[in-house]
């Protein structure tokens, strides 16, 4: 019987590109720390659910060249579950001569309990129970099967047999793989594995019966499909299926949404959507379509809202055309040949070369006469 | 607008009234001189409604007769005002007053000046006298002397009033904002753009940041690549010292040379016996060479020995012949010498024979030439005698040549001058009747038939007649005469020189002196034939010198001895030639055989020497004994040389077995490869120490999280730039359209304007493409064809003529809108020329087909065809007053 965590893909060392505002708030900052503050999560869950060791299958680090400061605080943050570590080299971070495993161990930083799977082998735990079969990556690419290795590898009688590695499931996983490490479907049968651990792909997701992907354990980008999660894996024999149980760790929720917008109903809509985020929300908003000024202006005043609400709005309204309607025109006393320039400017800004410049420079006149006007009073 | 009347007093120079009644519509033309008050009146008009009445100040000295204040200046104005009639007075200063009655209304004092001025559009003055910027529309319509090129400023002042009034024809000249949207969009443009069109503020800022960000993010990237580079690197060289230190292939190297260094050392004494024993047998060699050389030398010199006793004999033998050859040679040589001594005497003889002929021979031609100088110089002394007497005659019958000369001509001369005379002279030829006479003169009594030449007056003397003067002509024949006279005296003169009675006595004495000069002369050169190039002195010496010689060859001869021989000279002196030639022959053979002598003598005892000496060194005892001594140690010599051979031949044997070059090089090589391995691994070491360490220290800089960083900021700034740019480009486009909408929107809004002038214009400037460039409501400027001028860049003429049009199409604006117009032109056009001024005419004629228009001119010649509707004289009105 065994009780383990299963986790991957931490990528710690990984930065993000939003950059401080003009009041200093710096988003990335916070993204960065939740990393860490998410590593210490799972080792607070280790120790709460009392679990025999906790396997993270690859890529912990974001890459080789993580500062110091980094590795030590990556170490620091697994104090807080005293059992067993099995940390395993993926594509980002594999045990290359020189390497953050290196830099780690002649740092001497790398605690007892902490066992950094750098060799294809066995890692044996006798005192719990198990044997960590562990395919580390020693190159940055490979387009070899490393797991198949398992398939012939022995462990003492008795040890719960449990596959490590970082790669792509053949056949099943499209679009948006890391690395071109491939790792073969059934390897838990054909390795007689009571259980395969796999990172690489940051959603969870289950293979078969005895073959998860755990995800990564905070979310780092938008398109990840149900990140933030650790699995809690229980197996009873080895030949008992392993019971596994989605936990989620992670603090950010990503979220991109596009919207076509046609009409002042339709901003109002959009507006309503956005203020359901909260500030542990990484939002990204493309806005195309048509609006007035007055939707223009109100739309502007509530993505500002939002973006004081939420942890990180990027507002993408490039596509989004100024399309003034006779109220706005009369508000701004819009005559003489004025006119004329608002209404050769409406005409250009469907042009495909010119469209966006026009659009630009009506918004600048509704700008300026806004000015004048403010002035004028 | 129609002035009907109009009454000045006490206003400048019109102390009494002066008024105006019969303006008419349309043209009126107020002419006279200067000075006549013309201008005056322009200025009351204007005073009248520019003024308010109660205006003090400058403006009393400004327009009172006695520049006091004690006058009252009164001007009234009669008109007609949109069809109603309106009558103006206005007094000023003291008494000062203004009524304005229009149609049934009235206005007093401050409301009149008032009315006026809404009326017709101007402002009256805060303070003092109304300035330029007040008077409006009548201030641009009536144009005060000299003013009319002067287009822009009263168009400025006018402007608002203009605008206003014009407002339903000319509309709204720019949108209500729209002069500040642009000015507005200006300023944002300016933020990101320089007026060239470059990048500046946030967007050039932002530009240059990414240039930066750009930088680093790459500088990082080669970093990295570097970085990842060297861990590969890394892996290589460690893979490698894995290997290295698997086989270690040092330490085999290493064994192997030690042992092939001590196999070589086994070598070494074998080689050593062989090197000695090789030295023992050159030593060998030299000896046995040594010997041999001298034993052969022993046997050469025998040899010799021999060879030299018989050439002695040989030399003996040759001795003995020399001896004899010497003195049969001593004999001859005897003989000959008395043979030589014989010929000489012989010789003697015949030579003493020679000389006494030739003596006698030389006496004999001695003798001869004494003869022959002798007779030269006789005769040479007898010519001398000859010409010395002839000579003395000669002289005395000479004569001076040159006067002689001189009397040849005078004669002649004299001759001609004479028959000259005779042919000027007056011929007087008598035909005298027998017994008839004539005294005349110097010719005396003249009878019968004769001819005279009178060459002076010359009195004839007729008895019983009278007297006949014959004077001939004067003259020539005077002169003639007088050189006759002359002539003669000069003959005269010259034969008393001469010593002679005449020419003729003279030519003869000449003449006989000319022939002893030349009996002279021929004497004298048979003198020097006879000479012959030698003086009488000479002569006489070489006479001498012959005699003396005759006599020294006589005595030579008596001295000689008379011989005689038989043999001739030569002969002798032949016979004697060969016996000196025999006797020094045999000298010479004497002497030869003396030297062979001496050689083969010298020869001999050398050789004799030598083979005494040899004889008892080879043959004597020691010599024997020596040669026997050395045959015995040449032969144990070679014996010991065989026996050292062989031993040498066997030890090259055993070492080639033993090979100890193969041994040497196994031991170099085996040194340089261990070598090598040593160096390879230390070199491995130090790159895998030096790459741990880069990497250590690199490691801790976080590359790949700054590349991150650096990587993001680029992003940042790109979007930021490209946020710039399209703002920048947005104003742009928005500035471009804004700036030529407003231009074309002007364009429409001063058509009405352009419309009423360009008319005027055509007239003035017929057959070209005008266009007129306006500003806020005034013309800037003229395109004519394809030029396109500055209103100022005009002639001064053509500004007048621009000007007066202008304000003929602000007239008919005004008009058009229902203002009333008035226009006054004073003196307006005075820089124009004819052509032009006909051209005007017809303008004026066209606007005061409109309006009613003042013109006042001092040439009102120039305006009679101008149609003027009145012409009113002003001069002829003000003298009235």
């Amino acid at each position: 019987m065994a009780r383990l965590l299963h986790t991957a893909d931490w990528q710690i060392g990984r930065t993000f590109k939003y950059g401080q505002d003009e009041d200093g708030h710096d988003p990335s900052s916070a993204m960065v720390q939740a990393r860490f503050e998410v590593v210490a999560g799972i080792a607070g869950l280790a120790t709460e659910r009392s679990v025999d060791a906790v396997l993270v299958a690859g890529d912990i680090f974001d890459r080789q060249g993580v500062k110091d400061t980094t590795l030590r605080r990556l170490f620091n943050a697994l104090d807080r579950f005293k059992g067993r570590w099995v940390l395993m080299p993926g594509n980002h971070d594999a045990a290359l001569a020189a390497s953050v495993w290196t830099r780690a161990q002649q740092l001497g930083i790398v605690p007892d309990n902490v066992t950094l799977a750098l060799e294809p082998k066995a890692y044996e735990f006798s005192e719990l129970g198990i044997a960590v079969l562990a395919a580390p990556l020693t190159q940055r690419q490979t387009h070899v099967d490393l797991s198949a290795a398992f398939d012939n590898l022995p462990s003492s009688p008795g040890l719960l047999r449990i596959g490590l590695a970082h790669g792509s499931v053949e056949g099943i996983l499209q679009e948006g793989i890391d690395s071109p490490n491939p790792i073969a479907q059934d390897r838990a049968a054909r390795a007689n594995l009571a259980y395969l651990a796999l990172g690489d792909w940051h959603g969870t997701k289950q293979i078969n019966d005895r073959t998860w992907y755990s995800g990564t354990p905070e979310q780092d980008r938008y398109k990840d499909n149900d990140s933030g999660n650790v699995l809690l894996v229980e197996i009873d024999t080895p030949q008992s299926l392993p019971r596994v149980t989605v936990q989620r760790v992670g603090r950010f929720h990503w979220h991109d949404v596009a919207h076509e917008l046609n009409g002042t109903a339709d901003a109002d809509r959009l507006i309503e959507s956005l203020s359901t985020f909260d500030h542990n929300t990484v939002l990204y908003l493309k806005a195309s379509g048509m609006t007035d000024l007055s939707t223009a202006t109100r739309l502007e005043e509530a993505l500002d809202a939002i973006r004081a609400r939420v942890h990180v709005l990027e507002a993408d309204l490039a596509g989004l055309r100024l399309e003034p309607s006779a109220a706005d025109l009369e508000g701004m006393q819009v005559d003489g040949f004025l006119q004329e320039v608002v209404g050769e400017l409406r005409e250009l800004s469907e042009d495909p070369e010119q469209g966006a410049v026009a659009n630009e420079a009506l918004k600048q006149l509704f700008d300026a006469l806004r000015r004048t006007a403010g002035a004028a009073a | 607008m129609k002035l009907q009347r109009l009454k000045v007093s006490e206003f400048r120079k019109f102390t009494s009234p002066v008024e105006i009644q019969g303006f008419a519509e349309g043209l009126n033309l107020l002419y006279g001189p200067n000075e006549a008050g013309k201008s005056t009146l322009a200025q009351a008009l204007r005073t009248a409604f520019f003024e308010k009445h109660s205006t003090m100040g400058k403006f009393v000295q400004a327009i009172s007769p006695t520049g006091q204040d004690d006058a009252a200046p009164v001007i009234e104005v009669d008109f007609l005002l949109g069809g109603k009639a309106a009558k103006l007075h206005k007094r000023f200063f003291k008494k000062r007053r203004a009524n304005l009655s229009i149609g049934t209304q009235n206005w007093e004092g401050a409301e009149a000046d008032e009315h006026l001025a809404r009326l017709l559009g101007f402002k009256l003055a805060g303070s003092g006298t109304s300035g330029e910027d007040d008077r409006g529309i009548p201030g641009l319509l009536w144009i005060e002397q000299g003013r009319s090129p002067e287009l822009a400023e009263p168009v400025g002042h006018a402007r608002a009033t203009l605008q206003e009034r014009l407002k339903d024809i000319i509309g709204e000249v720019t949108s209500t904002n729209g002069r500040q949207v642009i000015e507005a969009v200006q300023q944002e443009l300016g933020r990101l753009r320089t007026a060239t069109g470059r990048d500046t503020g946030e967007l050039r800022e932002t530009a240059n940041l990414l240039d930066t960000a750009r930088a680093e993010r790459d500088a990082l990237k080669d970093k990295l690549t570097e970085y990842r580079d060297k861990v590969d690197a890394l892996g290589v060289a460690l893979e490698k010292h894995r290997q290295l230190h698997r086989h270690q292939p040092w330490v085999e190297l290493d064994r192997k040379r030690t042992e092939a260094q001590g196999r070589l050392q086994a070598v070494q004494p074998k080689q050593n016996e062989l090197t000695a024993k090789q030295r023992e047998l050159e030593v060998l060699a030299q000896q046995i060479a040594d010997l041999t050389k001298d034993h052969d030398q022993y046997q050469r010199d025998t040899k010799a020995l021999t060879g030299q006793r018989a050439k002695l004999e040989d030399l003996a033998m040759k001795l003995a012949d020399a001896r004899q050859a010497l003195q049969s040679a001593e004999s001859d040589q005897s003989k000959a010498a008395a043979q030589r001594d014989a010929a000489k005497l012989v010789l003697n003889n015949a030579q003493r024979q020679a000389q006494r002929q030739q003596l006698v021979t030389d006496i004999e031609r001695v003798k001869s030439d004494l003869a022959r100088v002798k007779r030269v110089v006789e005769t040479a002394t007898a010519l001398q005698g000859e010409i010395h007497r002839t000579r003395k005659d000669a002289a005395t019958l000479q004569l001076n040549a040159r006067e002689l000369e001189k009397l040849r001509n005078v004669e002649s001369d004299l001759r001609d001058v004479q028959i000259r005379l005779e042919a000027v002279a007056t011929r007087v030829d008598f035909r005298l009747v027998d017994g008839a006479q004539v005294l005349a003169g110097t010719w005396g009594n003249v009878q019968r038939q004769t001819s005279y030449h009178a060459t002076e007056p010359v009195t004839l003397q007729i008895p019983g007649v009278g007297e006949i003067d014959i004077v001939p002509g004067a003259g020539t024949v005077q002169e003639l005469a007088t050189e006759r006279d002359r002539l003669s005296t000069e003959r005269g003169a010259l034969l008393t020189s001469l010593g002679m009675a005449d020419l003729a006595a003279a030519e003869a004495r000449y003449e006989r002196w000319q022939k002893l000069d030349e009996l002279i002369t021929r004497k004298e050169g048979e003198l020097q034939i006879h000479l012959d190039g030698q003086g009488l002195d000479e002569l006489q010496g070489e006479l001498n010198e012959l005699t003396g010689r005759e006599t020294g060859l006589n005595q030579q001869l008596t001295a000689l001895p008379a011989e005689n021989s038989s043999v001739t000279l030569e002969d002798a002196d032949q016979a004697y030639q060969q016996a000196l030639q025999d006797h020094q022959a045999a000298v010479e053979t004497r002497h030869a055989a003396n030297t062979g002598l001496i050689e083969v003598r010298t020869e001999h005892d050398a050789l004799s020497n030598s083979v005494t000496t040899e004889s008892q060194r080879l043959e004597g005892t020691e010599g024997k004994e020596q040669f026997e001594a050395l045959k015995v140690k040449l032969a144990e010599v070679k014996d010991q040389q065989t026996r050292g051979n062989d031993s040498i031949a066997t030890l090259q044997t055993e070492l080639r077995e033993l090979n100890p070059e193969g041994l040497q090089l196994d031991v170099t090589r085996y040194e340089t490869s261990h070598r090598q391995a040593i160096v390879e691994r230390d070199a491995l070491d130090t790159t895998i120490r030096e790459l741990n360490a880069f990497l250590k220290a690199q490691g801790a800089e976080g590359l790949e999280e700054q590349l991150d960083q650096a990587a993001a900021r680029v992003d940042r700034l790109e979007k930021r730039l490209a946020l710039y740019q399209q703002r920048a480009n947005g104003l742009q486009l928005l500035a471009d359209k804004l700036a030529a909408h407003q231009t074309a929107a002007k364009e429409r809004l001063y058509a009405p304007l352009r419309a009423k002038l360009e008319p005027y214009l055509k007239i003035v400037f017929p057959g070209e493409t005008l266009h007129v460039g306006i500003d806020d409501l005034a013309p800037i400027d003229l395109q004519r064809g394809e030029q396109r001028l500055g209103l100022g860049e005009f002639s001064h003429g053509t500004r007048e003529q621009l000007g007066v049009l202008a304000r003929f199409a602000y007239a008919d604006l005004l008009k058009d809108a229902g203002q009333p117009t008035l226009l006054v032109l004073d003196d307006a056009l005075v820089h124009t020329d004819a052509e032009r001024l006909d051209k005007m005419k017809r303008a004026v004629h066209l606007a005061a087909q409109r309006h009613q228009v003042l013109l006042f001119t001092c040439h009102p010649d120039s305006w009679r065809d101008a149609g003027a509707d009145q012409r009113i004289d002003v001069a002829a009105l003000c003298s009235s007053a």
